[in-house]
């Protein structure tokens, strides 16, 4: 990066971090710090909310897919405008009308004291630890491209959301992230207008999406169920409607951003705001990936994108043989883009013939042989590479200054979501832990510097995670699966308490650690593939519930 | 507030709600066209 570019990155980031601390300096109180004074409009609610789900690796990740995989990972968010309805209708309202703090608070209200505690400790083990990784994912891939350590692209974006999210809290995360969206937003329609800037000139949008097309990258929507699909339009809409609904009704970083909102009707507009842009969004994420994929069929893109890993080949017995590949890959690439430009050329249109489809197979098979390569090397190493994508094209193509503004994006995004999981944490440690199990009658002070000491200690914590999570393996899988376990059951728990009023605390309880030690086993047996262990779970903590209740309900009076 | 008024507002929403998911059925029309235009 040039210095220019590391001016625009500087510049944003510091602006971020005052306007955080300059819009929270009236935090005097705990409402205040957790809550934001409960007087954030819709729009800062929707966007905040929106902030927090899109973590950096969407915008690395999200591109690389479309690049890789096609558009056909949009159709994961279909059930997330269902979700956001049923939110609206029925956990908005609860939470507002009692005036939680947290999600968990309400389950002592309906429920008991045990519940309650056991379904926060639950929330913080799975949030810390994903919160640790949402930091290190990002440094990972930053550290790579912009050749710096691995710890200084941690410490980079831990220490500038630390600054802001332990100052000024709640109200700190929703004016920042608010900002934060527009500038993600503004970045993403330059890096748009710049890639079809530089595909070849008599190429337009439509001529650009037909050879997405072609090559199977505009494959958004798939109507046929198949159980080993994972993205086609009936997964996407029944497992993603579940997956949703757990995530932002019973998480706390979703639910912390909601409770801001000043009125149950602004809380549910921003909401509604997030079930109408989302899909919409991602579907130009996605979109971008795809045009970056046209823009390499005519200019030369590396065999394998992460070059940490390509240099480690190139040090190692293999260096001779990937060297042969790159060059077969480059001559393949350049033959490619001359039967592709004839396409273009042609009067017929573009149309995928023979000679083609066979170079796409064998340039395909080359990348699959360096992956190969990437693990025999390094058993542990990222072999995503599709992750890498988007920064190389951005860091090798974009002119300056636009460098800078996109990598900026990137820190942003994992800034929002970093800080909405550090809010989260205090909040629930503070509130369901401190509070209510340790100091129950003290003042709004102590209560404030706890909350801030909890969101320091738990940046700490995160920040540890992030920086041990490359020498502990394959530790992002088993934070995801780790989030499988618990999302289904904690759901499940929530629906009791909102829809079947008749059950009690205790049976509750034991349905869910009943639930859970199913959850686990039937992933120890490998029953099932992890996403669907979110189903089980919730389906059991319902199911077993209700009963217990028949079974062991207390006789009335009347009886 | 009276309950009519508490009705009349829930109803409102439920329009809303209409919207949401209309839009979605669109979104999924659309991409589907997406998808078979340009494959």
């Amino acid at each position: 990066m040039s210095g220019l570019d590391w001016s625009v990155l500087g510049l944003t980031l510091g602006f971020i971090v005052f306007y955080g601390i300059w819009k929270s300096r009236h935090t005097k109180n705990v409402q205040s710090y957790l809550l934001a004074d409960k007087k954030m409009k819709w729009y800062n609610v929707g966007l905040s909310v929106m902030a927090t789900q899109a973590s950096a690796i969407t915008f690395l990740s999200g591109p690389g897919q479309g690049f890789e995989d096609g558009m056909r990972f949009v159709q994961m968010y279909l059930g997330l405008p269902l979700a956001m309805v049923v939110l609206c209708v029925t956990f908005v309202p609860i939470f507002q009308k009692l005036n939680v703090f947290t999600a968990y608070e309400y389950l002592e209200k309906r429920f008991d004291n045990k519940t309650r505690t056991l379904t926060a400790a639950l929330f913080l083990l799975q949030r810390g630890l994903s919160t640790g990784i949402t930091i290190y994912a990002p440094a990972i891939i930053l550290s790579t491209i912009l050749g710096l350590p691995l710890y200084i692209t941690i410490l980079i974006n831990g220490v500038f959301v630390i600054t802001y999210t332990v100052y000024g809290g709640s109200k700190a995360v929703a004016h920042t992230q608010t900002f934060q969206m527009f500038i993600i937003f503004g970045g993403l329609f330059v890096a748009a207008y710049m890639v079809m800037y530089y595909l070849p000139e008599n190429l337009g949008l439509t001529k650009a999406l037909h050879i997405a097309g072609d090559f199977g990258k505009t494959n958004a929507i798939d109507l046929n169920f198949d159980w080993n699909n994972k993205y086609n339009v009936w997964s996407g809409i029944i497992g993603g409607f579940f997956l949703q609904l757990s995530y932002f009704g019973t998480d706390q970083s979703q639910v912390g951003r909601y409770l801001t909102g000043s009125s149950i009707n602004q809380s549910r507009m921003g909401l509604v705001m997030n079930g109408l842009v989302k899909i919409p969004m991602q579907f130009f994420i996605l979109g971008l990936g795809a045009l970056v994929f046209v823009y390499y069929q005519f200019h030369p893109h590396p065999l394998y994108f992460n070059q940490a890993e390509v240099s480690k080949i190139k040090n190692s017995q293999y260096a001779r043989t990937y060297e042969g590949m790159e060059r077969e890959f480059d001559e393949l690439n350049r033959k490619k883009a001359v039967l592709i430009t004839e396409k273009v050329n042609s009067v017929d249109g573009i149309e995928m013939d023979q000679k083609l489809r066979s170079l796409d197979r064998r340039t395909r098979e080359l990348k699959l042989k360096a992956r190969e390569m990437v693990k025999k090397i390094n058993p542990d190493a990222d072999d995503n590479d599709s992750n890498y994508v988007f920064l190389t094209f951005v860091t090798g193509t974009l002119p300056k200054g636009i460098v800078g503004l996109l990598v900026a994006v990137i820190f942003l995004a994992s800034m929002g979501s970093t800080a909405s999981g550090l809010n989260s944490l205090a909040s629930s440690t503070s509130v369901d832990f401190y509070k209510r199990l340790f100091k129950k009658d003290a003042d709004e002070k102590e209560y404030l510097r706890a909350s801030r000491w909890a969101t320091l200690a738990w940046s700490v914590f995160c920040i540890l995670v992030a920086l041990y999570a490359s020498r502990l393996g394959n530790l992002i899988e088993t934070v995801n699966v780790l989030g499988s376990f618990f999302y289904g059951t904690i759901l499940g728990i929530f629906l009791v308490a909102f829809y079947m009023k008749r059950v009690e605390g205790s049976e509750v309880f034991y349905a869910a650690l009943i639930s859970e030690v199913f959850v686990v086993l039937s992933w120890y047996f490998n029953l099932t593939s992890f996403l669907w262990l979110n189903v089980i779970g919730c389906l059991m903590v319902v199911v077993i519930a209700l009963v217990m209740h028949l079974l062991f309900k207390k006789p009335t009076l009347a009886n | 507030m009276t309950e009519e008024m508490v009705t009349t507002k829930e109803r409102n929403w439920l329009w809303v709600y209409v919207l949401v998911i209309s839009c979605l059925i669109i979104e999924i029309v659309l991409m589907y066209w997406f998808s078979s235009y340009f494959s």
